[in-house]
């Protein structure tokens, strides 16, 4: 298993990270050894296709609770006249 | 009067007997966490001011009560993965630091009925990540036994906490191991619960089909009296359930003759450590003389269960995480575009161990890779769940070392992410089974904890603690204490 820079690249951007050059080599180095450890599954045989789960999920009304909202709005990294600030999703250039 | 020797029943006797006050046993912990602290790092977030006003008000309460909510006047520690409405919460991570949640943790809620007075926030892994506390996003905690080693991880700041008397309890939150590992090497009891016995509604999630909430506390009764408040279903955690816990006071106690438990061989393989497999097998020696019947037993797939985890478990992550976008709390890189201050955001605040979860999670989800990894690993787990099930046709329980070393010194692993990685191995097949542990002491090697993990059916907790509390009523090595200076 061998990773490339532009692979470890793509993988940043679909995972919205921005990654440095060095992060770049220690992800050459590190996760070519990770994966080739996780790629050990191949070899097991799944005897069943046991597809029973314990699990059963508790459901509840879909009704409105009221929140702090001041409150959260206060946590806002940018905020204008207490509305929610983001920068623009495209950029006119 | 050392308040810190104390279990939660004989604080509630002293307390309802006015023996003493709720102001006296805080400021006896409080007074402790200064002490200690400096040396330790085991809080991020120390609610002094806060412990100190609810101590003089649950004293107020004391005088006109005769009975007792169960956790009166009990100091407790959160990890700080649990949020706490306007206290600090930060998951250790540089990307929370002055969070400031607008709620409360269901168990937070539950323990302050209950009349918990809390301490404060402990340090963990950034984000529950890791084995060792050294992945704070802030600083790495210290072993109470010995400062040159790690508390274990990732609840590492909680069994710190505990083991030095700076709480009483801690609650810690276990994904692959992080409340069980961090009790073994600090020498306390840890529990995880059965998945879905105890609410995780404001756990900040890392994986969320594997996350479970439990007590590290320094005997089985306490651990044991916190499962009975924070356990059961709430409607805001849709996996939580509402299986009957029965009374546990009651359970614990009675008598453990002719539980069948089953010591799976490949729990002592090549890599653990020879002198830890001796003092295990000597406990298990042990509950065979308390009058367990003790047999062999094999689980062929849980060889697999850690590449199993590091493809479940960074998958969700990688979805998990996709929440700190820096727009809506939390610290921000506001950039000249949105995609910019998002990848800026995460890029620059969260940590090394973090950021390869994300990318090995999202590999393992991306087009080409998901049939191979994780397609393979949610059957694979499946297997995995399958063969506990049907060992527990055989045996009641499971008896297994905690982990295959005792406490390693700060630094000596933090290179190698694979070695950490394999620091689980022992716990990790318990949360792909959704299965009751418990770690609880069993000895101790050049001055450092060793611990053995017992194993239940889904919602049987009572067993597992049954055998705890009579294995720990024959020995002594839950009294011992670190000395600190």
């Amino acid at each position: 298993m061998e990773l490339t820079t532009s692979d470890i690249e793509h993988l940043a951007k679909l995972a919205r990270l921005s990654i440095s050059e060095n992060e770049i080599e220690k992800y050459k180095q590190d996760l070519p050894a990770i994966l080739d450890y996780l790629g050990s599954l191949s070899v097991v045989t799944v005897t069943s296709e046991d597809e029973t789960t314990d699990q059963t999920l508790r459901l509840r009304p879909d009704q409105v609770e009221p929140f702090d909202g001041p409150f959260l709005i206060d946590q806002l990294p940018g905020s204008a006249e207490r509305l929610l600030s983001v920068p623009p999703v495209f950029n006119n250039d | 009067m050392d308040f810190s020797n104390l279990s939660i029943a004989e604080l509630l006797a002293g307390y309802s007997q006015k023996k003493f006050s709720v102001k006296e046993v805080t400021a006896a912990y409080l007074a402790n966490i200064k002490k200690y602290e400096p040396s330790l790092k085991a809080f991020l977030t120390v609610t002094e001011e806060a412990a100190k006003q609810r101590a003089v008000e649950l004293d107020r309460q004391l005088k006109n009560s005769s009975q007792l909510p169960p956790l009166f006047g009990i100091p407790i520690s959160l990890k700080d993965v649990l949020v706490t409405r306007g206290i600090r919460t930060t998951a250790a991570s540089r990307l929370l630091d002055n969070y400031q949640p607008p709620y409360d943790a269901t168990v937070v809620k539950l323990l302050s009925t209950a009349g918990a007075v809390f301490l404060g926030k402990t340090n963990c892994d950034e984000f529950a990540m890791g084995a060792s506390n050294e992945k704070s996003g802030f600083y790495p905690t210290h072993n109470p036994w010995r400062l040159d080693c790690v508390p274990g991880g990732s609840s590492g700041g909680s069994a710190a906490s505990v083991a030095a008397r700076e709480c009483l309890v801690s609650i810690g939150s276990d994904t692959g191991g992080s409340i069980r590992q961090p009790a073994s090497f600090c020498g306390v009891v840890g529990l995880k619960p059965t998945y879905g016995r105890v609410s995780r509604y404001g756990l900040i999630a890392m994986t969320s089909s594997l996350d479970q909430i439990g007590p590290l506390t320094r005997s089985v009764a306490d651990a044991a009296s916190v499962l009975q408040v924070i356990a059961g279903p709430d409607k805001y955690d849709a996996t939580s359930a509402a299986h009957i816990l029965p009374d546990l006071a009651k359970e614990i106690t009675k008598s453990v003759k002719g539980l069948k438990v089953g010591v799976p061989t490949e729990f002592f393989g090549p890599g653990l450590d020879k002198r830890v497999e001796q003092l295990v097998r000597k406990a298990i020696d042990q509950l065979s003389d308390l009058g367990a019947l003790v047999q062999s037993v094999n689980l062929p797939t849980v060889k697999y269960a850690i590449p199993t985890y590091y493809i479940l478990s960074p998958a969700e992550i990688s979805a998990n995480l996709a929440r700190y976008d820096g727009l809506r709390y939390g610290g921000s890189y506001l950039a000249e575009d949105l995609a910019t201050t998002y990848s800026k955001t995460r890029g620059s605040l969260l940590g090394a161990e973090v950021k390869r979860r994300i990318i090995l999670g999202t590999y393992v989800l991306s087009a080409g890779y998901y049939d191979a990894y994780y397609k393979k690993a949610v059957k694979v787990g499946r297997q995995i769940k399958k063969e506990f099930r049907e060992i527990f046709k055989q045996v009641d329980l499971l008896a297994t070392p905690t982990s295959p070393t005792t406490a390693f010194t700060l630094g000596s692993r933090n290179q190698d992410p694979l070695a950490m990685y394999l620091e689980d191995v022992y716990t990790v097949p318990v949360n792909i089974a959704g299965l009751p542990a418990l770690s609880l002491p069993v000895g101790q090697l050049d001055g450092l904890p060793v611990g053995l993990q017992l194993i239940g059916r889904p919602w049987e907790e009572h067993l597992v603690l049954r055998l705890a509390q009579a294995y720990e009523q024959s020995t002594n090595w839950h009294t011992l204490q670190p000395e600190l200076k």
